[in-house]
């Protein structure tokens, strides 16, 4: 019966599973809160044309005045549309937040989600090192905010490889940037071979490092942009060591996000036991501009239902229960106050029954609670 | 953190074996004529299994291997989400549009072209690219038979020597892609494993 299935690329969440996917958002959520960032709801769908990039492939609807929507991909394009229409003249910069669902195809037979939720903040108006860091350093303290240490944030710069390229031809530059997108290594080389550039981009392309990486790079580099964009990785690094941070920070050239909007830092976090980048984000300082609002912006987002995969602890109240040492049969006798207060802590079958860590409580006589 | 290798069953396995070998990379008891599927190497850094070469990227992809070794007609056919990091120069052929060499000019006549192939993917992106319209029909070996008793106007199918076409009357219409051996890699572990992975990939560039 097709009213008991679920259509391809989408996921019930209910019980337990639950529970961890909303320790994780409301953890994340308040997080960003106390750091100032304003939560931001925006609609599901949006207009096709405005949501409509090289790299993803969107589920289209058609209104009933004809028109043509899109569920939306990401929410940054939407926070950058309500920044440009009914934010517009609130002073910069702009912090939000948010925790939501968005929407695409991936490719086909891959058994990826095509309903995914994310937690992201997004920062408009600043462009400095000190609106990059703060970012990066919010990233990092959300993973540890839910007990996740074993990741490491990748970083880079747009900016690097674009300079490097700009003597390129628009066409040989679309190769390029395409076979980077495929990660296709081998083809890089091949394009780049007999150019200025193929031992400086080969030494980018397989660059991972800690700081003693950007000093090799700097050695190599000439022109006098790329050693800015260097400088600027590198006062964010010092910046983040200050608050003890560093040590998640790898610098990797070898990343590149063709096909969507980073113009300045961008970095990936990865995990052990998880395939693809948990976090994503960077700089975009041409978004706003395409909704009439010149401003740069930076900003990222987690994957939450990947991070799903890994292990995490909820902490759990435990007050109620030591209040009332355990004994074998009767439990402790209860009044509606805590009868109530205990209602808060476990999950109610029926209002005769409570359970808690995994075990069940019965409401015996409207006063006793025994163990079953 | 333990490396694990994929390995294409067959000749591509014993030929990167001979590879791994030469730059100290050794499977304990591996003997690709055997049933026997997963090995390891002395110090247990390094694990090996061998599959099938189409699945090859799919256990990569999966992360289930760090590294694999397969042909690009397999990496291009299967089109999975992982980095090709290096060309072994070996099991070097091409893939091709073949078929009866009057059937050149129908290519370009604008007709729909009905092409046999084993690489259903790799034939509609070719064909994709330069706006052509195409049939295609999915075909698991002896493609050359599809011109040949008119299932089809012509073939996408890989090339080596080039004798399999000569004897059946065929030709090579149009070339597609040069493949070779590649080395594919995972693209978290090559973010979580930078260190071993680059070493093995430059261990194994100084050697071509």
């Amino acid at each position: 019966m097709k009213e008991n299935m679920l259509p391809v690329g989408v996921k019930d969440y209910c019980q337990q599973e639950m529970e961890k996917k909303e320790y994780i958002q409301n953890t994340m959520k308040n997080l960003f809160r106390k750091n100032g960032y304003q939560l931001i709801e925006t609609p599901t769908f949006e207009y096709f044309d405005m949501m409509q990039d090289k790299s993803t492939q969107l589920y289209n609807l058609i209104n009933r005045q004809g028109e043509i929507l899109a569920l939306r991909s990401d929410m940054t394009k939407s926070i950058a549309r309500v920044v440009s229409t009914i934010a517009k003249d609130i002073p910069y910069p702009q912090r939000y937040s948010y925790i939501a669902n968005s929407f695409r195809y991936p490719k086909e037979y891959l058994g990826m989600l095509h309903e995914f939720t994310q937690a992201g903040i997004e920062m408009i108006g600043k462009d400095t090192i000190s609106s990059d860091v703060e970012v990066i350093s919010l990233a990092i303290k959300s993973f540890i905010s839910i007990g996740i240490t074993d990741f490491t944030v990748h970083l880079s710069s747009m900016e690097l490889f674009d300079i490097m390229l700009d003597s390129v031809n628009i066409t040989t530059k679309e190769k390029i940037y395409e076979s980077i997108n495929k990660k296709d290594i081998v083809s890089l080389k091949k394009q780049l071979k007999n150019t200025d550039y193929l031992e400086t981009v080969r030494l980018l392309t397989e660059a991972i490092g800690d700081y003693k990486l950007l000093e090799e790079i700097k050695a190599k580099i000439s022109d006098e942009r790329e050693i800015v964009v260097l400088n600027r990785l590198e006062a964010i690094y010092n910046e983040l060591k200050k608050e003890g941070l560093e040590k998640y920070i790898l610098f990797d050239f070898s990343l590149l996000s063709y096909g969507k909007y980073y113009t300045g830092i961008y970095f990936q976090v990865f995990t052990s036991n998880i395939g693809n980048a948990i976090c994503e984000g960077g700089r975009y300082n041409n978004l706003l501009a395409k909704f009439g609002n010149k401003k740069p912006a930076v900003g990222f987002g987690v994957n939450i239902n990947d991070l799903m995969k890994k292990n995490i602890l909820i902490p759990k109240e435990k007050k109620i229960l030591t209040k009332y040492p355990n004994q074998e049969g009767l439990i402790h006798l209860y009044d509606n106050e805590t009868f109530q207060e205990l209602s808060n802590y476990g999950l109610f079958y029926n209002i005769d029954e409570i359970q808690f860590e995994n075990k069940k409580y019965v409401l015996k006589e409207g006063k006793y609670v025994v163990c079953k | 953190m333990q490396i694990t290798f994929a390995l294409a069953k067959g000749r591509l396995a014993k030929k990167t074996l001979k590879l791994l070998e030469k730059i100290g990379i050794t499977p304990v008891g591996i003997n690709t004529d055997s049933r026997k599927l997963i090995f390891f190497s002395e110090d247990m850094k390094y694990r090996f299994f061998l599959s099938k070469p189409v699945d090859v990227p799919t256990y990569v992809d999966y992360g289930i291997a760090d590294i694999g070794i397969v042909g690009k007609d397999t990496i291009l056919e299967e089109d999975r989400d992982l980095y090709e990091c290096l060309d072994l120069d070996f099991a070097k052929c091409k893939i091709v549009v073949a078929g009866y060499p009057d059937k050149k000019n129908f290519l370009d006549s604008g007709s729909i072209i009905k092409v046999a192939t084993k690489y259903p993917n790799i034939a509609k992106n070719y064909f994709l690219k330069q706006k052509r319209a195409v049939e295609i029909v999915k075909l698991n070996g002896s493609v050359e038979l599809g011109p040949l008793i008119g299932l089809a106007d012509v073939i996408v199918d890989i090339v080596e020597s080039g004798k399999t076409l000569k004897e059946n009357g065929l030709v090579i219409l149009e070339e597609i892609q040069d493949l070779s051996a590649r080395v594919i890699v995972n693209k978290a572990s090559i973010k979580v494993k930078y260190k071993q992975i680059n070493k093995i990939l430059s261990d194994l560039e100084e050697l071509l």
